[in-house]
């Protein structure tokens, strides 16, 4: 007999952000809990974010140009949004910048004489990187030096050049908080490293050769030999605000505190991280006149179409969403899609509306501002990437189509079905 | 593996040493409330435990503030600017502030951020007070602890308050007007290499490893314990009424559960996350099982050993002997100097 009990998540928790039931609800009264939408969620947006990279990959095959763009553009946004006079403003007067500071209890003297404050952006990644289900632990926080190892990140799948680029919109905001600071990611996980090891470094105190390239982030450090290194064994499977350890709160060293609760409502799962890395370099190039929109569509097109199909390619993954979706035994229709999509909307939070639900069409209308995000090719991707799903998961007589004819521009309304079509792909 | 980050760090000690041997200054601006209105002290008499009606005006008190819970929710230094006016010093306004929406009620008063119009500097260690004699035109000699006075820095108005954050006696805050900190940091640049001084800048220093050895609190080691966990009942005015009195009441019956005590490492090269760099802390282990978390871990630079604080079970004792992160600390009274 034992009274001990493994850490899980409280039966309260979630309760608020998702109403009703601390889980989200499949058509077949499944309940998905809200620890798994949670991890659900980040994981669906690594994986349409590692699919965006591949269409940035084909755009630009060289990876020296791909990681510099991504970069230039990333930190280009990141600027905009915290530089201190002329970063983005949320009251009059007010630059978001000092907003984020005073909201993570950046106390005023970290500013430092020599305005040195550069290292206080480790604290907001600190945030961030828990909020996504990216945990670790702050091994060093100081004015000159900054250590965070993480045990995980959803995105690593993306692969190396979404490590350069974060890295690189992290100095960035740096910068806006202080001079001198240069962070580095000496390993990471989406080059197969164990941990994420980010180290931000004071270069009055620590001086280095300066890099030659935005994405040279990866070190070497001038305080290699103050890394500590945590073991496997001891990493953590989930972040502070699904532990026990501190009553399911995430907590920095400044003490803000913050529940998986607000977490979730707080924009942790209903943006498109990693898509936007990829989605906001390849409208630059439209831009700039080396691509079409048109061209790009295609590719984006061409792709999702593919990893749609490869989803439900094998048998025992369409046995795995039947289960996973309470699927009632034999049926095999444009239902099984349908539930589907719903969890993909209840866990990212885009509100959305069932017209149709039967064995011979499914049609929802969903928010389109709420589903897009502000990054115009999701929905391109995500017609592709449903259209490939049905060909496998149900039966190549299905399709999925959006639906715009008399349809407002704010719904975006889309469609499962059976449709012969002789041009079909 | 595990390089001590503290003890070989030169610039580190240089920052730390200067103010226990010396005078080091350094930036120490925090966050401001102005409290006024005919209810200010009576409504500051509610949120805090301790007495801040019967202050003279000029003095000043640090104190804690509870919820209904009892547990603490900041620590502050409150200080009576006039009859109807206070300055509450704090680092969490974005937490105060809501709270004193919540329990205003019927009090009439005001209160608002100030923060951005002042600057504070900290000039700590035994030749403080010969560096602000030379700074300040009227000298600082007539300066009581924990009082707050109008003075004059080479024709600039300043205010000088006698007090500090690193156990020094013999140590002084300096506000200045944002617009006149430049003039301040000059003026200290000058005048601390005279008295074997230094600017400290490191806020690993500033924060963790001189408040600590010299026994003082930072919220991580405060946040969700109330005034007897952490041994501040001192000063607390029990015959009038402040919010978390009736839940402190009972603590006080049933006495407390767990207790804040210091610990020292003998080995050297050590990693034990604490709450002040994030996370719920290490737990302290006796025999493989849990009895508290570090909440704090840094280095004292007098003694020249790991030291911190952590909160225990009530039946942990200084001189027991516990394993953090894999490392044999101590249990110890605070302070550590």
């Amino acid at each position: 007999m034992s009274n001990k009990i493994d850490d899980r998540l409280p039966k309260e928790v979630g309760a608020k952000s998702l109403p009703n039931h601390p889980a989200l609800k499949t058509p077949w009264e499944k309940l998905i809990s809200f620890h798994d939408a949670y991890h659900y969620a980040c994981r669906h947006h690594a994986v349409i974010g590692a699919l965006f990279q591949e269409v940035l990959r084909i755009l630009i095959p060289d990876y020296d140009e791909r990681c510099t763009i991504m970069c230039k553009v990333d930190c280009g946004v990141k600027r905009y949004i915290f530089d201190p006079e002329k970063g983005m403003e949320v009251a009059p007067g007010l630059h978001y910048v000092d907003y984020h500071l005073a909201n993570h209890f950046m106390h005023p003297f970290f500013t430092g004489t020599e305005n040195n404050g550069g290292f206080r952006a480790g604290v907001f990644g600190d945030n961030g990187d828990e909020r996504l289900l990216m945990q670790g632990r702050v091994n060093d926080f100081g004015t000159y030096r900054v250590e965070k190892e993480l045990d995980a990140c959803p995105w690593d799948i993306m692969g190396s050049e979404i490590c350069r680029t974060s890295t690189a919109s992290l100095e960035e905001i740096g910068k806006c908080c202080g001079d001198n600071c240069e962070y580095n990611m000496v390993e990471a996980r989406g080059c197969g490293d164990l941990h994420c090891r980010v180290v931000c470094e004071n270069r009055t105190k620590f001086p280095m050769p300066p890099r030659e390239k935005i994405w040279d982030n990866f070190g070497p450090i001038a305080t290699a030999d103050q890394i500590k290194f945590t073991p496997r064994e001891e990493m953590y499977t989930e972040p502070q605000q699904m532990r026990s350890e501190y009553d399911f709160t995430y907590r920095s060293g400044t003490c803000m505190e913050k529940d998986a609760d607000s977490y979730y409502a707080d924009g942790a799962v209903t943006y498109a991280l990693g898509s936007d890395y990829c989605i906001n370099p390849i409208n630059q190039l439209i831009r700039a006149g080396k691509f079409t929109q048109e061209q790009v569509d295609f590719i984006i097109e061409c792709v999702f179409r593919g990893a749609g199909k490869a989803q439900f390619g094998e048998k025992f993954a369409i046995d795995g969403l039947h289960d996973w979706l309470g699927v009632p035994r034999g049926m095999n229709d444009g239902r099984v899609l349908g539930g589907y999509i719903e969890v993909i909307l209840q866990s990212v939070l885009v509100p959305y509306t069932v017209i149709a639900f039967n064995e011979e069409e499914v049609i929802y209308e969903i928010d389109r501002a709420a589903f897009n995000r502000k990054l115009n090719s999701l929905t391109t991707a995500y017609n592709a990437y449903f259209y490939g799903m049905v060909k496998t998961l149900v039966s190549p007589e299905w399709t999925f189509e959006e639906e715009k004819e008399g349809v407002p521009e704010n719904i975006y309304r889309v469609k499962i079905c059976k449709k012969i079509d002789k041009f079909c792909l | 593996m595990y390089k001590n980050v503290y003890k070989n760090d030169a610039m580190k000690r240089a920052d730390h040493m200067a103010v226990r041997e010396a005078v080091g200054w350094y930036l120490f601006t925090h966050e401001l409330i102005e409290v006024t209105g005919p209810d200010a002290a009576a409504f500051l008499d509610y949120v805090c435990p301790k007495n801040i009606a019967n202050l003279d005006v000029t003095r000043g008190r640090y104190t804690t503030m509870l919820n209904e819970k009892g547990e603490i929710i900041d620590d502050v230094v409150i200080f009576r600017m006039g009859e109807e006016c206070f300055w509450i010093s704090t680092l969490y306004t974005k937490k105060t502030v809501p709270w004193f929406n919540q329990v205003k009620g019927d009090y009439a008063v005001e209160y608002k951020v100030i923060t951005a119009a002042w600057d504070m500097y900290s000039i700590q260690g035994p030749k403080a007070a010969e560096l602000m004699n030379e700074l300040i035109a009227e000298g600082v000699d007539d300066v009581k602890f924990f009082q707050i006075v109008d003075k004059t820095m080479d024709g600039t108005a300043v205010k000088v308050n006698k007090g500090g954050f690193t156990g020094e006696k013999l140590g002084y805050e300096l506000y200045v007007k944002k617009e006149d900190t430049k003039k301040a940091v000059a003026k200290l640049r000058e005048l601390a290499p005279k008295y074997g001084g230094q600017q400290v800048t490191d806020i690993q220093i500033m924060v963790w490893s001189l408040p600590t050895e010299a026994g003082y609190y930072l919220m991580c080691d405060l946040s969700r314990n109330n005034p007897f966990e952490v041994n501040m009942t001192k000063g607390i005015n029990w015959d009038k009424d402040f919010i978390g009195k009736d839940a402190l009441l009972k603590v006080k019956e049933e006495g407390p559960a767990r207790k804040l005590l210091g610990f020292t490492v003998d080995e050297e090269d050590i990693f034990i996350p604490a709450r002040n760099i994030g996370g719920p802390g290490t737990p302290v282990l006796v025999d493989g099982e849990e009895k508290g978390r570090v909440t704090k871990v840094t280095y004292s630079y007098v003694n020249d050993k790991n030291i911190g604080y952590a909160i225990v079970d009530a039946s942990l004792n200084p001189g027991d002997k516990v394993m953090l992160h894999g490392f044999e600390a101590v249990l110890c009274e605070i302070p550590f100097i």
